[in-house]
Protein backbone atom coordinates (compact mmCIF):
# COMPACT_ATOMS: atom_id res chain seq x y z
CA UNK A 1 0.00 0.00 0.00
CA UNK A 2 1.24 3.53 -1.00
CA UNK A 3 -0.12 6.72 -1.15
CA UNK A 4 -1.17 6.37 -4.80
CA UNK A 5 -3.24 3.08 -3.78
CA UNK A 6 -4.67 4.32 -0.56
CA UNK A 7 -8.57 5.12 -1.01
CA UNK A 8 -8.62 8.03 1.33
CA UNK A 9 -8.30 11.08 -1.22
CA UNK A 10 -7.00 14.21 0.56
CA UNK A 11 -7.48 17.44 -0.64
CA UNK A 12 -3.52 17.58 -1.19
CA UNK A 13 -3.69 14.02 -2.25
CA UNK A 14 -5.52 15.15 -4.94
CA UNK A 15 -3.92 18.41 -5.47
CA UNK A 16 -0.48 17.14 -5.65
CA UNK A 17 -1.51 14.41 -7.60
CA UNK A 18 -3.61 16.35 -10.54
CA UNK A 19 -0.77 19.24 -10.54
CA UNK A 20 1.86 16.65 -11.43
CA UNK A 21 -0.39 14.76 -14.25
CA UNK A 22 -1.49 18.17 -15.60
CA UNK A 23 2.76 19.33 -15.99
CA UNK A 24 3.94 15.97 -16.87
CA UNK A 25 0.81 16.06 -19.59
CA UNK A 26 1.90 19.10 -20.66
CA UNK A 27 5.66 18.43 -21.10
CA UNK A 28 4.80 15.05 -23.00
CA UNK A 29 2.31 17.38 -25.26
CA UNK A 30 5.27 19.50 -25.90
CA UNK A 31 7.92 16.87 -26.50
CA UNK A 32 5.22 15.04 -28.63
CA UNK A 33 5.17 18.26 -30.61
CA UNK A 34 8.60 18.04 -32.12
CA UNK A 35 8.45 15.17 -33.49
CA UNK A 36 7.48 14.99 -37.11
CA UNK A 37 4.05 13.57 -38.15
CA UNK A 38 3.29 10.17 -39.26
CA UNK A 39 2.75 10.91 -43.12
CA UNK A 40 -0.58 11.47 -42.35
CA UNK A 41 -1.77 15.35 -40.74
CA UNK A 42 -2.20 15.53 -37.50
CA UNK A 43 -1.12 11.83 -36.59
CA UNK A 44 0.42 11.37 -33.23
CA UNK A 45 1.75 9.16 -30.69
CA UNK A 46 -0.70 10.37 -28.18
CA UNK A 47 2.41 10.67 -25.25
CA UNK A 48 0.16 13.22 -23.27
CA UNK A 49 -2.89 10.38 -22.95
CA UNK A 50 -0.37 8.43 -20.30
CA UNK A 51 -0.69 11.29 -17.84
CA UNK A 52 -4.17 11.34 -18.35
CA UNK A 53 -4.56 7.44 -17.60
CA UNK A 54 -2.35 7.28 -14.86
CA UNK A 55 -4.49 10.29 -13.26
CA UNK A 56 -7.96 8.73 -14.36
CA UNK A 57 -6.61 5.35 -12.82
CA UNK A 58 -5.21 7.04 -9.02
CA UNK A 59 -8.74 9.57 -9.15
CA UNK A 60 -10.60 8.52 -11.34
CA UNK A 61 -12.53 9.21 -14.70
CA UNK A 62 -14.35 12.89 -13.51
CA UNK A 63 -11.05 14.31 -12.27
CA UNK A 64 -8.76 12.68 -15.95
CA UNK A 65 -10.79 14.69 -17.75
CA UNK A 66 -10.60 17.83 -16.00
CA UNK A 67 -6.94 17.07 -15.93
CA UNK A 68 -7.05 16.78 -19.98
CA UNK A 69 -8.58 19.89 -20.43
CA UNK A 70 -6.36 21.66 -18.27
CA UNK A 71 -3.10 19.97 -19.71
CA UNK A 72 -4.00 20.60 -23.27
CA UNK A 73 -5.31 23.93 -22.48
CA UNK A 74 -2.34 25.01 -20.91
CA UNK A 75 0.13 23.39 -22.93
CA UNK A 76 -1.16 24.88 -25.98
CA UNK A 77 -1.14 28.66 -24.22
CA UNK A 78 2.51 27.41 -23.41
CA UNK A 79 3.60 26.10 -26.13
CA UNK A 80 1.52 24.94 -28.84
CA UNK A 81 -0.52 28.21 -30.10
CA UNK A 82 -3.75 29.23 -29.15
CA UNK A 83 -4.50 28.16 -32.91
CA UNK A 84 -4.07 24.40 -31.51
CA UNK A 85 -6.12 24.99 -29.07
CA UNK A 86 -9.80 23.66 -30.46
CA UNK A 87 -8.29 20.85 -31.98
CA UNK A 88 -5.76 20.18 -29.00
CA UNK A 89 -8.67 20.93 -26.24
CA UNK A 90 -11.52 19.54 -27.71
CA UNK A 91 -9.41 16.51 -28.42
CA UNK A 92 -8.36 15.98 -25.23
CA UNK A 93 -11.20 16.44 -23.64
CA UNK A 94 -14.31 13.83 -25.43
CA UNK A 95 -10.50 11.83 -25.39
CA UNK A 96 -10.96 11.89 -21.63
CA UNK A 97 -14.81 11.21 -21.92
CA UNK A 98 -14.94 8.32 -23.82
CA UNK A 99 -12.01 6.33 -21.47
CA UNK A 100 -14.00 7.70 -18.33
CA UNK A 101 -17.39 5.77 -20.61
CA UNK A 102 -15.26 2.91 -21.06
CA UNK A 103 -13.47 2.41 -17.60
CA UNK A 104 -16.96 2.67 -15.74
CA UNK A 105 -18.46 0.55 -18.21
CA UNK A 106 -16.22 -2.52 -18.43
CA UNK A 107 -13.01 -2.19 -16.53
CA UNK A 108 -11.49 -4.29 -15.43
CA UNK A 109 -12.52 -6.42 -18.37
CA UNK A 110 -10.61 -3.69 -20.79
CA UNK A 111 -6.91 -2.58 -19.34
CA UNK A 112 -5.49 0.78 -20.00
CA UNK A 113 -4.53 -0.68 -23.33
CA UNK A 114 -8.12 -1.22 -24.66
CA UNK A 115 -8.92 2.07 -23.21
CA UNK A 116 -6.29 4.00 -24.35
CA UNK A 117 -7.20 2.72 -28.22
CA UNK A 118 -10.85 3.92 -27.36
CA UNK A 119 -9.26 7.57 -26.18
CA UNK A 120 -6.98 7.76 -29.07
CA UNK A 121 -9.80 7.12 -31.22
CA UNK A 122 -11.93 9.68 -29.62
CA UNK A 123 -9.23 12.03 -29.85
CA UNK A 124 -9.11 11.66 -33.76
CA UNK A 125 -12.62 12.05 -34.35
CA UNK A 126 -12.89 15.36 -31.98
CA UNK A 127 -10.15 16.90 -33.94
CA UNK A 128 -11.71 16.10 -37.08
CA UNK A 129 -15.17 17.08 -36.23
CA UNK A 130 -13.62 20.52 -35.14
CA UNK A 131 -12.06 20.80 -38.87
CA UNK A 132 -15.22 20.26 -40.51
CA UNK A 133 -16.56 22.89 -38.84
CA UNK A 134 -14.08 25.52 -39.53
CA UNK A 135 -13.89 23.94 -43.43
CA UNK A 136 -17.51 23.64 -43.17
CA UNK A 137 -16.72 20.01 -44.96
CA UNK A 138 -17.79 17.17 -44.27
CA UNK A 139 -15.07 15.44 -46.61
CA UNK A 140 -12.56 15.73 -44.38
CA UNK A 141 -13.75 12.72 -42.37
CA UNK A 142 -11.98 11.05 -44.78
CA UNK A 143 -8.97 11.86 -43.06
CA UNK A 144 -10.25 9.93 -39.93
CA UNK A 145 -9.71 6.16 -41.00
CA UNK A 146 -6.49 6.72 -41.64
CA UNK A 147 -5.67 9.08 -38.62
CA UNK A 148 -6.78 6.39 -36.37
CA UNK A 149 -5.44 3.81 -37.51
CA UNK A 150 -1.81 5.15 -36.93
CA UNK A 151 -3.52 6.87 -33.67
CA UNK A 152 -4.64 3.60 -32.64
CA UNK A 153 -0.62 1.95 -32.57
CA UNK A 154 -0.20 5.02 -30.63
CA UNK A 155 -2.80 4.28 -28.19
CA UNK A 156 -1.51 0.77 -27.76
CA UNK A 157 2.08 2.21 -26.84
CA UNK A 158 0.50 4.91 -24.77
CA UNK A 159 -1.80 2.61 -23.09
CA UNK A 160 1.15 0.08 -22.30
CA UNK A 161 2.88 2.79 -21.13
CA UNK A 162 0.38 3.78 -18.57
CA UNK A 163 0.19 0.22 -17.67
CA UNK A 164 3.60 -0.59 -16.93
CA UNK A 165 3.31 2.73 -14.56
CA UNK A 166 -0.08 1.81 -12.88
CA UNK A 167 1.15 -1.95 -12.40
CA UNK A 168 4.73 -1.03 -11.00
CA UNK A 169 3.19 1.58 -8.11
CA UNK A 170 0.29 -1.28 -7.20
CA UNK A 171 -2.76 -0.32 -9.37
CA UNK A 172 -3.89 -2.48 -12.09
CA UNK B 1 -3.69 -7.04 -22.83
CA UNK B 2 -7.07 -8.31 -22.12
CA UNK B 3 -9.12 -10.27 -24.73
CA UNK B 4 -11.95 -7.24 -24.36
CA UNK B 5 -8.25 -4.85 -25.77
CA UNK B 6 -7.37 -7.14 -28.12
CA UNK B 7 -11.70 -7.45 -29.16
CA UNK B 8 -11.77 -3.40 -29.32
CA UNK B 9 -9.02 -3.20 -30.79
CA UNK B 10 -9.21 -5.34 -34.20
CA UNK B 11 -12.83 -4.76 -34.46
CA UNK B 12 -12.22 -0.60 -34.25
CA UNK B 13 -9.30 -1.56 -36.58
CA UNK B 14 -11.59 -3.60 -39.15
CA UNK B 15 -14.22 -0.89 -39.66
CA UNK B 16 -11.14 1.46 -39.95
CA UNK B 17 -10.06 -0.43 -42.87
CA UNK B 18 -13.58 -1.11 -44.57
CA UNK B 19 -14.12 3.21 -44.20
CA UNK B 20 -11.07 3.69 -46.30
CA UNK B 21 -11.94 0.97 -48.89
CA UNK B 22 -15.23 2.49 -49.33
CA UNK B 23 -14.20 5.89 -49.24
CA UNK B 24 -11.65 4.75 -51.69
CA UNK B 25 -14.21 3.29 -53.62
CA UNK B 26 -17.58 5.74 -53.42
CA UNK B 27 -16.29 9.20 -52.23
CA UNK B 28 -13.06 9.35 -54.73
CA UNK B 29 -13.86 9.19 -58.15
CA UNK B 30 -12.63 9.95 -61.86
CA UNK B 31 -13.81 12.69 -63.68
CA UNK B 32 -13.01 15.61 -61.64
CA UNK B 33 -13.46 18.90 -63.51
CA UNK B 34 -12.69 21.86 -61.15
CA UNK B 35 -10.46 23.12 -58.71
CA UNK B 36 -11.90 24.77 -55.70
CA UNK B 37 -10.25 26.84 -52.81
CA UNK B 38 -11.91 27.82 -49.73
CA UNK B 39 -10.53 29.64 -47.11
CA UNK B 40 -11.52 29.11 -43.64
CA UNK B 41 -14.96 27.37 -45.00
CA UNK B 42 -16.13 30.33 -47.11
CA UNK B 43 -14.85 30.33 -51.42
CA UNK B 44 -12.11 31.83 -52.06
CA UNK B 45 -11.61 30.95 -56.38
CA UNK B 46 -12.42 28.27 -58.43
CA UNK B 47 -11.11 26.69 -61.82
CA UNK B 48 -12.06 24.79 -64.27
CA UNK B 49 -9.98 22.14 -65.98
CA UNK B 50 -10.64 22.82 -68.91
CA UNK B 51 -9.73 26.52 -68.72
CA UNK B 52 -6.17 25.60 -67.81
CA UNK B 53 -3.39 26.08 -70.51
CA UNK B 54 0.09 25.44 -69.02
CA UNK B 55 0.60 25.65 -65.15
CA UNK B 56 -1.77 28.35 -63.23
CA UNK B 57 -0.22 29.91 -59.86
CA UNK B 58 -2.89 30.87 -57.69
CA UNK B 59 -1.63 33.42 -54.53
CA UNK B 60 -3.60 32.83 -51.44
CA UNK B 61 -2.66 35.60 -48.93
CA UNK B 62 -5.11 35.94 -46.45
CA UNK B 63 -5.46 37.21 -42.72
CA UNK B 64 -4.37 33.65 -42.11
CA UNK B 65 -1.27 33.13 -43.95
CA UNK B 66 -0.21 32.53 -47.64
CA UNK B 67 0.16 29.51 -49.95
CA UNK B 68 1.03 29.22 -53.35
CA UNK B 69 -1.18 26.94 -55.33
CA UNK B 70 -0.83 25.44 -58.62
CA UNK B 71 -2.83 23.92 -61.32
CA UNK B 72 -2.29 22.26 -64.43
CA UNK B 73 -4.31 20.36 -66.53
CA UNK B 74 -5.77 17.68 -64.34
CA UNK B 75 -3.81 17.82 -61.37
CA UNK B 76 -3.59 20.86 -58.70
CA UNK B 77 -0.81 20.84 -55.26
CA UNK B 78 0.82 23.27 -53.35
CA UNK B 79 3.71 24.50 -54.03
CA UNK B 80 4.75 27.17 -51.16
CA UNK B 81 3.37 27.79 -47.69
CA UNK B 82 4.10 29.56 -44.77
CA UNK B 83 2.51 27.35 -42.45
CA UNK B 84 5.50 25.67 -39.83
CA UNK B 85 4.91 21.95 -40.91
CA UNK B 86 4.31 22.01 -44.44
CA UNK B 87 2.21 19.11 -44.68
CA UNK B 88 0.43 20.80 -47.45
CA UNK B 89 3.40 20.67 -49.83
CA UNK B 90 4.40 17.58 -48.70
CA UNK B 91 0.62 16.00 -49.84
CA UNK B 92 1.40 16.26 -53.35
CA UNK B 93 -0.60 16.53 -56.47
CA UNK B 94 -5.00 15.85 -56.33
CA UNK B 95 -6.40 15.00 -59.56
CA UNK B 96 -9.88 13.01 -58.76
CA UNK B 97 -12.89 14.47 -57.67
CA UNK B 98 -13.64 14.40 -53.73
CA UNK B 99 -9.58 14.43 -53.10
CA UNK B 100 -8.49 17.44 -51.02
CA UNK B 101 -5.47 19.26 -50.14
CA UNK B 102 -5.70 20.84 -46.51
CA UNK B 103 -3.36 24.14 -44.40
CA UNK B 104 -4.60 23.69 -41.09
CA UNK B 105 -2.79 26.52 -40.21
CA UNK B 106 -4.06 29.09 -43.06
CA UNK B 107 -7.23 27.44 -42.77
CA UNK B 108 -6.89 27.17 -46.51
CA UNK B 109 -8.81 24.21 -48.12
CA UNK B 110 -8.34 22.92 -52.54
CA UNK B 111 -10.56 19.87 -53.59
CA UNK B 112 -11.14 18.51 -56.86
CA UNK B 113 -14.59 18.22 -57.57
CA UNK B 114 -16.68 17.50 -60.21
CA UNK B 115 -18.93 15.21 -62.24
CA UNK B 116 -21.61 15.37 -59.77
CA UNK B 117 -25.15 14.77 -61.29
CA UNK B 118 -27.58 17.72 -60.93
CA UNK B 119 -29.06 16.23 -57.80
CA UNK B 120 -25.58 16.48 -55.62
CA UNK B 121 -25.01 19.96 -57.01
CA UNK B 122 -25.75 22.63 -54.16
CA UNK B 123 -25.53 25.90 -54.90
CA UNK B 124 -25.35 28.76 -51.88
Amino acid sequence: MNILTTKKTTGSKKLIIMALCIAIGIVLQIVESMFDIFAVPGGKIGLANIATLIDMFILGGANAVAVSFLRSFLGCLLYGGAAAMPYSVSGAVLSALCMWLLKAALYPKVSQVGISVIGAFAHNAAQIAVAAVIFRNGYLFTYLPVLTLVGIAGGLATGYGAKAFLNKVGID
Amino acid sequence: MTAADKFITVLLALILVAAMLLSSLFIVRSGGERVVISVNGENYASYNFSDIDGVKTVEVKTEFGCNTVKIDKNSAWIEESDCPDKLDIKAGKISKTNQMIVCIPNRLMVEIKGGETKADRVTY
